[in-house]
């Protein structure tokens, strides 16, 4: 099983569940969404989303004009409520998304709750989701009159959220093997930017055949795209949905 | 660095500098990858295709030809996994097999040194029926083995040839067994054993090759694991297929000798969908249907050895290779064999429900099958390649005269035919490409509709003066592969269009037979007016929903005035055809009159081209409409299928009688594949869900409506049916009703269209003014599901029997009485017209008559003849004898409509008012439990 680095609890207090394939289920939006009431493995599984996706959470918060320890502060508080709250026939109302369901309560959450000052300690002052890699580059984005909404700063920050995680996944796998190298020098070229180094630049610097490289950015492509679409999938309801969150988040970005 | 100043004397730093040089964005400092993130994120957009084919063209190649040690001499083989070549080893000058694995992503050493230490053991058998593996290596991205080379051909290519008999293939099965128990013995498993891992040397003996080569993509997280690796998994063990490793034991392989039993007997695998996800559910959902169905020369004992080594709970199959193999020696021998027969219904149940576990355990073994369904999901993206397909988009009318519309619609659609005859062409069907009108994206139309080409073009006609321009368009690079304007006199119309066709069929490299060539070449008539009413007609199937009443008349009309005009019109008389057929099956006009009419149709077409496709087509059609011959109209879809080999219809009529018939499985590969060729059709879409809401599977259902609703977001019917779902699954009213008052406040000119479900809202929330509100919206078209209808005047009895007012349900139940006689007057053996009379004589008190109607209803339509009406019969029967008061009879036949597909839903029996007399009763409890959702 792969080493996450942000995993705290043991996958163990769920139950028997099997290794691999329950780490795999417990990220799952949609086991979210079926649970009928009490369900440890959709709680893991909400819990394992929150962990993931809290840049744009933290992002949004801070946009509101929050100074960062404060705003570290609320984040934890609002996961909190999320998390506390198991009523997830409420959830599974919202359509779909994961991304708009978390923006959705977040801005409930601004509106109403931040005013409660207990639940800002509401963890009990547990770190439940930890918020690492905050670094002062953040804070420029920040700024109130940056002309970005706050709202399109959040989807901006989910999709780098996305394409962070697959990359990391694509490093995960390649770890270890003799290729890795090369790997990372194909990633650059997943973009398709005419002017990156062309593969037969990058088939004379590792001594292969110019085939070769074809068919191993091909596959690096393909295992990119499915990578991609699977970190989409864990956060929206159906397949159907993949393609249009993807695009969604693309016109975010350019924007 | 770039920094933007603002006012007050701050400066923000907000790029790198950095531009993307594809879409000239900014790139912002925290980018992934320090790419433009946009551009990353299209890229990912892209479909996900299989391997370019490893170009083995060894003339032309001579670096390809060298392959290390190996000289690779000839291509002898290619499964899912990779290719096989005959080679030469050049140290030691022998002659070996190499297998060249193409993988869907890397194999880490862990994979390659897993696999090296399974081939090393399986080194170590010595067995005759074992092909020793020789080396394991990777070279150039790829990895391959080099095996003993074994003259001889994979099993299913020699069957192909040479069909074996019954006898032969348990003799043959028995000898892979053997070969299997002496690897177990040794403790190895196989754990891929498929008709492709078994060769046949010059007498026929068998070797079983790729021990242990399932290891090579197997790990701990299921996530890596993609179905295109280990190739079909219709002969994979459901254990192998959820991805639960530790769960594969010695009874996998024997798993995977049943499934090749399976297919030697019937010519089919045990499971095969028509994506790698549908087989996958099949195999967890499903039991495969007894090999003595599929071919009925096979006995009842050796079905029952097949399906013991199919059982999808290990311990219920063989327990041992060996125990297989003394169970083959019996039958063989003609011996009692020791597996027990078992019933139809023994069979049913899921097998992860045999062993029943705490909460916690029974979540975790939900969501890991939710899990396993995930992953094979991505598949679906991994479906079939998009080269050589092409949709040829409406063309533009730019003639003076806007009424050349349809006439601009009929030289599309000929052109379409034409190049659909092409077998070696994808050619997406007119229903789904008619959205497109006027579309400019090229590259999403080719992505959406899975084609890498599309025909585009525009007519203008001026008198008799025809111009017309036409171009190809690769979507996939969005450039002209070929464009040319004609300027013709209007009588060569059919002469462009077939040469289009063919220039077309040469751009692309499509093979084009003979018979082809002169099927294209045909001209569907001379007279231009008649061309022009026939192409009217089709404009009236422009409503993607099986045609109503009237549009079918009116189509009718305008196709006899063309055959008036053009006797000899063969494409005008199939038309014919299909509409009187309609009109007849789904009861709007169920007389001999009507059947005469459609076979008078089609004896002119078979008249004018005794050969073609299409009339086979319209037989086909007919006799499945007019006179449910199953078996016959299969026969004819069978012809009809050689000649048009693009055509969806074939393909969703198939599934349709397939379905009737029971072969619920095979009846949605045929859908499928129809949906396939006409992606946005939203009546194949709707009928695929039927067939999910018929066996149940409503989450499935519901994502085919989604479908739907991607296509037509304001379909309120859909949206409708949608809501519909959730109340037979979960006895959930609240989406339906959420549903009605959203359209009654936004966009009541539309509360017509959803008279039976607010009616089926109205009464299972038991609120007569509702019920009567929607019934004085409908217009006369009677209520019901498929072809038992109910008429105003028995609602009006519903009705008036919920507020107790008896003298009112009393007058409307006669008057619906008299209304229903006389249909069955004029159709007395027609089993949904006399359920209809049965369940209002129920109404009435009219016990004897009721009981005698509603049991001489499922003698003459019973579920074996048609699947859902005869549901139907048997549904409505239990509830006639509910009304009045035979219970015994009542349960019986509930709990048969129960288990039937197409019978009784959980919301149905929970929530509807007739259900009313049963209630309390603990065997009617039992029965609602039954359905109520895990």
């Amino acid at each position: 099983m792969r080493a996450d680095p942000d995993d705290v609890t043991s996958l163990s207090a769920t139950g028997s569940v099997p290794a691999g394939a329950g780490m795999f289920a417990t990220t799952h939006w949609s086991v979210v969404l079926e649970a009928q009431g009490e369900s440890s493995a959709a709680q893991q599984a909400l819990e394992n989303l929150c962990r993931t996706y809290w840049r744009p959470i933290y992002g949004f918060v801070r946009r509101e004009g929050t100074k960062p320890e404060e705003a570290k502060d609320l984040t934890q508080g609002f996961f909190a409520l999320i998390l506390e709250r198991k009523d997830f026939q409420s959830v599974r109302q919202e359509k779909g998304r994961l991304r708009s369901f978390l923006l959705a309560s977040l801005k409930h959450f601004m509106a109403n709750e931040r005013r409660d000052a207990a639940t800002i300690k509401r963890g009990g002052g547990r770190t439940l989701i930890p918020l690492d890699g905050i670094t002062s580059d953040d804070s420029d984005e920040f700024h109130r009159s940056n002309m970005l909404s706050a709202d399109l700063l959040y989807d901006r920050r989910w999709a780098f959220t996305v394409l962070d995680r697959v990359f990391t996944r694509l490093r995960e796998e390649s770890h270890g093997s003799a290729n890795a190298p090369l790997l990372e020098r194909l990633n650059t070229l997943l973009s398709d930017e005419p002017d990156r180094p062309s593969q037969a630049e990058i088939a004379r610097e590792f001594g292969m055949t110019e085939n070769a490289i074809k068919q191993a950015f091909h596959r690096l492509r393909q295992r990119y795209r499915q990578l991609l679409r699977e970190e989409v999938a864990h956060t929206v309801a159906t397949p159907a949905e993949i393609e249009d969150e993807l695009r969604h988040l693309i016109t975010a970005l350019r924007s | 660095m770039q920094y933007l100043s603002e006012g007050n004397g701050r400066t923000m730093r907000i790029t790198t500098g950095e531009f993307c040089r594809k879409c000239g964005a900014a790139i912002p400092p925290n980018s992934p990858q320090q790419s433009c993130g946009a551009c990353l994120l299209e890229t990912g957009l892209g479909p996900v295709e299989p391997e370019p084919e490893v170009n083995v063209d060894l003339g032309s190649s001579p670096m390809l030809m060298d392959f290390g040690d190996y000289e690779l001499l000839e291509q002898i083989g290619r499964g899912g996994q990779g290719v096989v070549f005959r080679a030469r080893q050049k140290s030691l000058n022998r002659i070996v097999a190499v297998k060249v694995i193409g993988l869907g992503h890397w194999a880490t050493e862990a994979h390659l040194k897993r696999f090296r230490l399974e081939a090393e053991a399986a080194a170590r058998l010595e067995h005759t029926g074992i092909v020793p593996i020789h080396e394991v290596g990777e070279r150039d991205g790829s990895c391959y083995f080099s095996m003993k080379f074994v003259e001889g051909g994979q099993l299913d290519e020699v069957v192909r040839r040479k069909p074996m008999s019954i006898r032969q293939a348990a003799e043959l099965i028995g000898k892979v067994a053997r070969i299997v128990h002496y690897a177990h013995e040794h403790r190895i498993l196989h754990r891929d054993i498929k008709p492709g891992n078994i060769l046949l040397d010059a007498k026929g003996e068998p070797h079983l090759t790729d021990f242990g080569l399932a290891r090579l993509v197997e790990s701990e997280s299921t996530v890596t694991r993609t179905m295109e690796v280990l190739g079909t998994p219709s002969y994979m063990a459901p254990e192998q297929a959820v991805g639960n490793n530790a769960a594969v034991s010695n009874a996998t392989d024997v798993y995977g000798l049943g499934a090749v039993l399976y297919q030697l007997l019937t010519g089919h695998p045990p499971f095969a969908g028509g994506t790698t996800y549908e087989t996958i559910k099949l195999l967890e959902d499903t039991e495969p249907r007894p090999p003595r169905l599929l071919n009925p020369k096979v006995d009842r004992d050796l079905s029952t050895i097949c399906l013991k080594c199919l059982e999808k709970d290990p311990k219920r199959r063989y327990s041992s290779a060996l125990a297989l193999i003394e169970d083959l020696k019996h039958w063989l021998n003609h011996e009692p064999i020791q597996a027990r027969h078992t019933g139809i219904f023994a069979r049913g149940r899921k097998w992860v429900q045999r062993n029943p576990t705490s909460a916690v355990l029974a979540a975790s073994l939900m969501a890991l099958a939710a899990a396993a369904g995930w992953i094979v999901w991505k598949s679906e993206f991994i479906a079939r390649p998009l080269a050589n397909g092409i949709a040829v988009l409406p063309f533009e009318n730019l003639s003076d005269d806007k009424s050349d519309a349809s006439f601009v619609d009929g030289m599309q659609d000929d052109v379409l035919t034409k190049l659909a005859r092409i077998a070696d062409l994808k050619v997406i069907s007119r229903t789904s490409v008619m959205d497109y009108r006027g579309k400019r994206n090229l590259r999403q139309i080719g992505n959406d509709l899975r084609v890498s080409h599309v025909l585009e073009g525009s007519v203008r006609r001026a008198g008799t003066h025809l111009r017309l321009n036409a171009q190809l368009i690769d979507t996939r690079t969005d450039t002209h592969v070929w464009a040319e304007q004609y300027d013709r006199d209007l009588n060569d119309l059919f002469a462009i269009q077939s040469e289009i066709a063919q220039k077309i069929a040469q751009r692309l490299n499509a093979k084009v037979t003979s018979a082809e060539k002169l099927a294209i070449e045909g001209k569907p008539t001379t007279d231009l007016v008649a061309f022009e009413l026939y192409s009217r007609s089709l404009s009236l199937k422009k409503i993607p929903r099986a045609s109503s009443a009237d549009s079918a008349r009116q189509a009718i009309d305008l196709l006899n005035q063309a055959v008036a005009r053009d006797p000899s019109f063969f494409e005008a008389y199939c038309e014919l055809a299909v509409h009187h057929d309609q009109l007849y099956f789904f009861g709007y006009d169920h007389t001999p009159g009507r059947l005469a009419a459609a076979e008078a149709a089609i004896q002119e077409a078979f008249r004018i081209r005794p050969n073609a496709g299409e009339a086979h087509w319209s037989r086909a059609y007919h006799l499945y409409n007019g006179y449910l011959d199953y078996e016959g109209a299969l026969a004819e879809l069978e012809v009809a299928r050689q000649t048009l080999p693009n055509d969806p219809r074939i393909f969703r009529v198939t599934g349709f009688i397939q379905r009737r018939q029971g072969r619920w499985e095979e009846s949605t590969r045929n859908l499928e594949r129809a949906l396939e060729l006409d992606p946005r059709n939203v009546a194949t879409l709707d009928n695929i869900g039927d067939s999910y809401a018929a066996l149940r599977r409503y989450a499935e259902q519901e994502s085919k409506l989604d479908r739907i609703l991607a296509i037509e977001p304001n379909d309120i019917e859909v949206k409708a049916k949608r809501a519909g779902v959730e109340l037979n699954w979960k006895a959930d009213t609240r989406p339906l009703h959420q549903l009605i008052d959203e359209i009654r406040a936004t966009n009541p000119a539309a509360m017509p269209k959803i008279v039976p479900l607010r009616l089926l809202c109205a009464l299972v929330e038991r609120d007569a003014a509702a019920a009567r509100e929607a019934l004085t919206a409908s217009d006369e078209s009677p209520f019901g599901a498929d072809a038992v209808h109910f008429t105003r005047p028995f609602v009006e009895g519903v009705i008036a029997r919920m507020t107790n007012d008896e003298q009112k349900a009393q007058l409307a139940f006669t008057a619906a009485r008299a209304e229903q006689e006389k249909i069955v007057q004029a159709e007395p053996d027609y089993g949904p017209a006399l359920c209809v009379l049965g369940v209002i004589d129920a109404a009435l008190g009219r016990k004897d008559e009721a009981l005698r109607e509603g049991r001489r209803a499922v003698e003459l339509l019973p579920v074996e003849k048609d699947s859902f009406n005869g549901a139907l019969m048997i549904h409505y029967l239990a509830m006639i004898a509910a009304w009045v008061g035979e219970k015994d009879l009542a349960f019986e036949q509930l709990a048969l409509s129960a288990r039937t597909p197409n019978g009784a839903t959980y919301g149905e029996l929970e929530l509807d008012p007739f259900w009313d007399p049963l209630r309390g009763d603990p065997r009617f409890e039992k029965i609602v439990a039954s359905l109520a959702p895990r």
